[in-house]
């Protein structure tokens, strides 16, 4: 579905992606682990379209797509959740949703239902529908820009630290939304700093380190490397 | 019956402004831009209506030209002034929007004329009317019905459109819609184009009252505007439009309570209460959108 060659993203003179790349199959779960500043936000961002690529190729599906524009990205069926956890707060949660289906606009009854079928899995955005979403807790404001996200029928769905900030059990609360996801057959890029939580649910993953990719594997080979622990803590196992 | 004149021309004036600073703003939320030619759009559609009127066409097709050509106008500005150098900087922006105000005065000035044209509005324009003992112009009251009219329609589209949603969801993060699929030129263009609809009509009000369309028209226009949006809040369009019916209260009641003296300067004690508010409201009086970056 997804393959990712060779790619470099700049800052200035800052190198924060170098020669990074990464397939992910059809259906398949791929975790891309790493500390904070990494550089697994800005792989995420550069495959989004939101980041420009300094060099490097991203292909979908064997089409080339590098430094296409992200309504681009959208329109060919990735869908992008941002760290930053983007609901527009001014917007009610109804209208978030809507807008997620803006590629989908003309199909009314479609769009009616997959809302519905995301009311029906998390009551609380129904209850809170005419609600701005700004005033949703932040592990509401999550689950309402993945579900925002998937409004689009992605072919492919790229998460950016859907955990972060968030109280354990509402992570949990994310990560079984995640499974769902997967189990419903989408393809899913996941970047993670919670390495329990990202291992547990993916296929295969890998480990970024200063930019580059230092581990790659099935997330059993990962979760079994003893460099996991030092590539985080450097070197304190 | 003199307090009923006070309101009737509070609401005419303040009518008139918000949807000046409307055109304004709506371009505003979406850039972070100011557009200096928005008074130059207020123009192309004043000299449209000249040019049409001596068609001997009917005058509902002057004035539906007038709005039009300003809409044209107005997304020719995104495609000349804005597009090009939009991701590169933001004085780039400022320059080519004040050259492009610049050229299009100075196309006025060479191919029409520099002095004052006159539109033929018909006559209901210049009629009076009589309501509850208070005589006003019965344009006043086509301005506030025009108001009341364009600002439901506008909140119906943003409300209750998909675009309308991609429009304000853009206003505070345009990346994050893009990449729901929203194009960001869609919107902008959209944007440019509302700014030209509201510019139009402006113009068929404004001449309305000063009865002639010359190349400097836009400016008071787009100094009132910019003005009532500094005062409401530059980010928020209700706050535009509360600027506009603000604005337009302290011209009215200067304009009452002035002596005559004094009158001619009135705009300065309109500016030193347009400070006042800003010393206490520095971000002007409703904040807008929470988040909201530039792109």
């Amino acid at each position: 579905m997804l393959e990712v060659d060779d790619l470099e993203v700049r800052y200035g003179a800052v190198r924060a992606v170098r020669s990074v790349s990464i397939k992910v199959a059809n259906g398949e779960l791929v975790t891309l682990l790493g500390a904070n500043g990494a550089g697994k936000s800005s792989t995420l961002m550069a495959i989004a379209g939101a980041v420009s690529t300094f060099s490097g190729r991203v292909r979908l599906g064997g089409a080339k797509v590098t430094g296409a524009t992200p309504e681009r990205m959208a329109r060919l069926g990735v869908a992008t959740v941002p760290e930053t956890r983007n609901v527009f707060p001014d917007l009610t949660v109804a209208e978030n949703l809507r807008l997620g289906a803006f590629l989908r606009r003309r199909d009314a009854a479609g769009v009616a239902a997959d809302r519905d079928a995301f009311f029906d899995w998390f009551p609380i955005l129904a209850e809170r529908a005419d609600q701005p979403a700004g005033t949703l807790s932040g592990g509401e404001q999550q689950m309402l820009v993945i579900a925002r996200a998937m409004m689009s029928r992605p072919r492919m769905l790229l998460l950016d630290e859907p955990s972060l900030g968030l109280a354990p059990l509402v992570v949990d609360e994310i990560f079984r939304m995640i499974e769902g996801l997967k189990a419903a057959g989408v393809t899913i890029l996941l970047v993670e700093q919670n390495a329990r939580k990202g291992l547990a649910v993916a296929d295969r993953a890998y480990v970024m380190r200063l930019g580059r990719i230092e581990v790659e594997g099935s997330a059993r080979e990962v979760a079994a490397t003893a460099e996991l622990q030092s590539l985080y803590l450097g070197g304190a196992a | 019956m003199s307090s009923l004149q006070f309101v009737i021309d509070v609401l005419s004036l303040g009518s008139a402004y918000a949807l000046m600073a409307l055109g304004l703003v709506i371009v505003y939320g979406i850039l972070r831009l100011v557009n200096f030619a928005y008074g130059e759009l207020i123009m192309v559609g004043g000299y449209t209506m000249f040019l049409v009127s001596g068609s001997g066409l009917p005058w509902i097709v002057m004035a539906v030209s007038g709005v039009i050509m300003a809409m044209v106008a107005g997304i020719a500005t995104d495609y000349v002034a804005f597009r090009p150098v939009r991701s590169r900087s933001i004085t780039a922006v400022l320059i080519t929007s004040f050259a492009f105000s610049t050229l299009l005065q100075n196309a006025a000035l060479l191919f029409i004329s520099p002095r004052p044209r006159t539109v033929p509005l018909p006559e209901i324009f210049s009629r009076t009317v009589e309501i509850a003992g208070v005589v006003t112009p019965a344009r006043n009251l086509i301005t506030i019905a025009v108001a009341i009219i364009l600002l439901s329609l506008f909140t119906w589209l943003l409300r209750s459109t998909v675009l309308g949603i991609a429009m304000r969801a853009a206003a505070t993060h345009l990346t994050m819609s893009r990449m729901l699929g929203v194009p960001a030129n869609l919107i902008i263009s959209t944007a440019f184009a509302i700014s030209g609809f509201f510019a139009g009509v402006i113009s068929i009000l404004w001449i309305g009252r000063i009865g002639t369309v010359v190349p400097g028209i836009g400016l008071e226009p787009l100094l009132i505007a910019f003005i009532a949006t500094v005062i409401g809040g530059m980010r928020s369009l209700q706050g535009a439009v509360l600027g506009g019916f603000l604005l337009a209260m302290i011209d009215t009641s200067l304009n009452y309570s002035l002596p005559q003296s004094l009158l001619q300067f009135r705009d300065a004690f309109t500016f030193s209460l347009v400070i006042l508010i800003l010393l206490w409201r520095p971000e002007g009086l409703i904040k807008g959108p929470a988040s909201g970056q530039r792109t």
